[in-house]
């Protein structure tokens, strides 16, 4: 067990710029990844957490920025790498995989070809040996290694993800950012993806953070999780415990909001209200107005993480209504 | 609230776009309020002055070959010229919308003739065809006006057809067809509405073509001689040697004021496009 | 013994492969995309329907074919006791007033231009237009009360942009009640909202159907939430149905090999952190569908008949049919 932590973000806070003002889309999130973990950030959209994965990665947009926080990545903070220095860790350290993956292949360049220039400009790999390893890298996804001589628009929406893939893991990073991977995905597909996910972790011990919506997807891949509502996170703990026994009031009722296979004939109870837009979160506990348990006392200030098992936390100031 | 919401809308419109306003404004005042601001009545043959003499008190940009003040031609030459942009632009449009929207909207075999037409007027070159036409027909306001118009519909044409054909595949008109709405319901409530501010932002640049246009056929001596336009001023100007003569202050005012409006009218579309368009607004 | 309100027998939706003028192409042989292909099922009246389908399974252009919005449609589709597809155009017309659709993306099922008000009250224009204004009013303003946006005066005079996902779906649901439908169509209802959002819809629409005695056929791809709102499950593929049968006995025994493929590998809390058993290969393009039975080249029950004969669907037990030749009809009755 190493002294020196593999990965953690602390107290991260984005703020964007809309006119002359600042807004901040996500207050001073903390979590940490052990290697070979995977770690899901969850939420519903609007909450941040692709604007969190975005700024851990230094590849916000434009009117984003970083007003405080460390992201600690093997030994140094990310948040203080010069552009050359994020250039080295890209890719070979550490890689992204998005939605929008599925149109980020170069059109008119054979499929095989785009992550051969990844390894011999990268790696100075000789053409052979790198066609090899994209070979290799196709049979690790699946795709039979001939198919790396077509071209992106004779392969399925699935099959360019897998491809999108294999380009992330070509230089053996130890850190893999997905980002909503699946969405827009069929659910056959998006099996076969996850299932691709649970093998790449198994076989190299690939640390994961895994960015998503579906709650269902997260408890099926990740070890723990941490749910942003708001731009905060509110819950975090192992996946079974955060699902199976929520403490906070949003998880709870989100979790009773959600059709699932399993459910019997009770009715679902949707939340009632809207989730806070960007510019009107305000002091206090964000999700206040739509809290059956909250009161003044909650209006006051941003509620502290607290403890209620081991590795299992969460952010309110009514947790003792639990304690039955 | 109100006022706050206009003077935001009017900080958007980029700085070019308000220059380009202010000018056009200018040029249609100068237009409508021509017998005011005309010390001479152009048309008027009894009062002329000296032929071909230079600035002066009386004619504050000289004379032209028959003696009429060519400070008042230039300004109602403003009524002929901006007259025959805007008509021109009024019928262009016209047929390029009606055009475009039944491209558009209908598609199938009516699509591939109409745009074969289309391309038919867009490939061939238009000065040469609108002068030859306007030489056929015989020079005349009407007919220079028809002629512009009927000739340079084809890109409303096809700028139409493009935003009608992905306005079809809105899930809005989806809603009104299995609603069992008919083709007009559809065309006026759905499609024509989304299509005007495009069609607006369009006239603009269609108007400084068209006076463009008005003015090199006029120019190559093809105008009206009872409407004189600005185009006709330079080419009676060219006609009666003014180069040779170094009679700058007759060729010159008049191509300023083309230039002049056409620049404002395109000024003015490049300040629509940004408003309409709001990609491309700069980031404040 | 319900009443089947709708009733599709061989449905066909087949669009020409080719492109361009015909004249040209005589000699080379016809391509079809058949996104429907001999469809066939009923709707009873009172229950909610999903057609339930991953992309290419053609449940979209049924949906349309549904309403009478595909011109490559053929066979038979009856309601009230005529072929919609045969019909005259004042039948169907008439039917625009009783079927209504409710669209995926509410945002974009809305003309951005106009008012809530205006949106609601389109198919009153296209179909009551003899209203007075009042009247008109009074059926909008009960229309935007059913689906929960009180008070309606609130609402009239908004745009589209200023509303939320929620509310936005719920002005549509207001727009398919103006004309007293008997049938409402939905086609991904939900998708295109939040999680959290999704069941005030369904929960809705459940509500709904009680107050006015309304029936749906809903299609979508997402079977957690078949499993919440629907009476009947028909599982699509390739343009047909493979299985169809009540809802609950559909998802927790599927008979058709594919459609236990396809529930075994929607995760669950049960099979969390396991691998799943995906299907090898993938859906076949609607252009190029397998001879024999349509599911053979993926089918891990596939046999030499399935290779060369297409199956008859068989009902297994009462009201359960499956499209396969694996799956005989049981002779004694099972509680499904």
């Amino acid at each position: 067990m190493r002294d020196d932590p593999y990965f953690y973000v602390k107290d991260l806070s984005v703020e964007f710029q809309l006119g002359k003002n600042y807004y901040t889309a996500v207050h001073q999130i903390s979590f940490d990844l052990k290697k070979g973990e995977t770690f899901g950030l969850a939420g519903e959209s609007g909450c941040g957490k692709s604007t969190a994965a975005m700024a851990i990665m230094r590849m916000l947009q434009d009117n984003a920025r970083i007003r405080e926080g460390t992201v600690w990545f093997q030994g140094r903070d990310i948040l203080s790498l010069n552009q050359a220095e994020l250039r080295e860790l890209w890719w070979k350290e550490m890689a992204m995989i998005f939605q929008a993956s599925l149109n980020s292949l170069n059109p008119v360049k054979k499929v095989g070809q785009q992550i051969l220039e990844v390894l011999t400009v990268r790696e100075g790999m000789n053409n052979k040996l790198a066609w090899e390893r994209v070979e290799e890298l196709f049979t690790l996804i699946g795709i039979q290694p001939e198919r790396a001589r077509d071209y992106p628009h004779e392969f399925s929406g699935g099959m360019r993800q897998r491809v999108m893939i294999a380009m992330a893991i070509c230089l053996n990073p130890s850190l893999i950012i997905a980002d909503e991977c699946t969405t827009a995905l069929d659910v056959m597909i998006q099996a076969q993806i996850m299932n691709l996910m649970k093998d790449l972790n198994k076989k190299f011990n690939l640390s994961m953070i895994f960015i998503n919506h579906d709650l269902s997807l997260i408890s099926d891949v990740c070890d723990r999780v941490a749910m942003m509502y708001a731009g905060r996170i509110v819950e975090s703990g192992p996946v079974s415990d955060v699902f199976l026994n929520p403490a906070h009031p949003y998880v709870q009722m989100l979790i009773k909001a959600l059709p699932s296979m399993e459910q019997g004939t009770a009715q679902l109870l949707p939340i009632p209200g809207v989730p806070p837009r960007l510019k009107e979160i305000s002091a206090g506990c964000s999700f206040l107005p739509r809290c059956p348990y909250g009161d003044k006392g909650c209006s006051l200030e941003v509620p502290p993480s607290v403890e209620i098992a081991p590795g299992h936390s969460a952010a309110c100031f009514k947790i003792d209504r639990l304690s039955i | 609230m109100i006022i706050e919401g206009a003077f935001s809308t009017i900080k958007q419109i980029n700085k070019m776009g308000m220059v380009g306003m202010v000018m056009l404004l200018a040029l249609i005042g100068i237009a409508v309020f021509a017998p005011f601001l005309a010390p001479y009545d152009p048309y008027d043959l009894t009062d002329l002055g000296e032929i071909m003499q230079g600035p002066d008190a009386r004619h504050w940009l000289g004379t032209d070959e028959i003696g009429r003040d060519l400070f008042s031609l230039i300004i109602y030459g403003a009524r002929i010229s901006l007259l025959i942009g805007f008509s021109c632009a009024f019928i262009s449009i016209f047929i390029g919308t009606i055009v475009g929207l039944l491209s558009g909207y209908f598609g199938g075999w009516l699509d591939d003739v109409l745009m074969r037409i289309t391309d038919l007027f867009i490939v061939i070159p238009r000065l040469p065809l609108v002068l030859i036409t306007v030489a056929v027909l015989g020079p005349s306001l009407f007919n220079t006006i028809l002629v512009i118009g009927v000739l340079i519909w084809a890109g409303t044409a096809r700028i139409i057809r493009v935003q009608t054909m992905s306005l079809k595949k809105r899930q809005f008109v989806d809603r009104a067809r299995s609603l069992g709405a008919s083709h007009f319901h559809i065309v006026r409530r759905h499609i024509l509405p989304n299509v005007m501010p495009l069609v607006f932002a369009n006239t603009v640049l269609v108007v400084a073509t068209s006076i463009y246009l008005e003015s090199t056929i006029s120019f190559l001596g093809l105008g009206d001689p009872t409407h004189i336009s600005w185009g006709m001023i330079l080419h009676y100007a060219f006609v009666s040697l003014a180069m040779t003569f170094e009679a700058y202050w007759y060729l010159v005012p008049p191509g300023v004021m083309i230039i002049l409006a056409v620049l404002s009218f395109t000024m003015c579309g490049y300040a629509f496009d940004e408003v309409l368009n709001p990609r491309l607004r700069r980031r404040q | 013994m319900k009443k089947s309100l709708f009733h599709v027998n061989d449905l066909n939706v087949w669009f020409s492969a080719r492109k361009g003028f015909t004249l040209f192409q005589r000699n080379r042989p016809q391509k079809f995309i058949k996104a429907v292909d001999g469809l066939s099922f009923d709707l009873f009246e009172g229950e909610t329907l999903a057609i339930v389908g991953e992309s290419g399974s053609g449940k979209t252009t049924a949906a349309r074919a549904f309403m009478a919005l595909m011109r490559e449609a053929r066979g038979e589709i009856s309601f009230e006791d005529r072929n919609i597809l045969a019909g005259s155009r004042a039948g169907r017309i008439d039917l625009r007033t009783k079927i209504q659709m409710i669209f995926q993306d509410p945002f974009d099922a809305m003309n951005p231009r106009e008012t809530i008000f205006k949106i609601v009250s389109e198919p009153l224009s296209i179909h009551r237009k003899n209203l007075s204004v009042n009247d008109r009013r009074e059926i909008v303003f009960q229309a935007l009360r059913d689906v929960g946006l009180t008070p309606p005066e609130d609402f009239e005079k908004r745009f589209p942009h200023e509303l939320s996902g929620g509310q936005r779906q719920r002005v549509l649901i207001a727009g398919t009640l103006v004309l007293e439908p008997v049938l409402i169509i939905a086609d991904e209802p939900v998708s295109m909202l939040d999680a959290s959002l999704k069941v005030e819809i369904l929960n809705l629409l459940a509500d709904l159907r009680k107050k006015r005695s309304l029936t749906y056929l809903m299609v979508t791809h997402d079977l957690a939430l078949t499993r919440y709102i629907a009476d009947r499950i028909a599982i699509m593929y390739l343009g047909k149905i493979l299985e169809i049968g009540p809802a609950l006995s559909v998802l927790d025994r599927p008979l058709h090999p594919y459609s236990q493929a396809l529930i075994k590998v929607v995760p669950t809390l049960e099979n969390a952190g396991k691998k799943k058993t995906v299907l090898t290969g993938e859906i076949p393009h609607p252009s190029d569908i397998p001879k024999g039975c349509r599911f053979h080249p993926r089918c891990p029950q596939s046999t030499d008949l399935c290779r060369v004969q297409e199956p008859e669907t068989k009902e297994i037990v009462p009201n359960r049919f499956v499209h396969c030749h694996n799956v005989q009809p049981r002779v004694e009755h099972t509680n499904n």
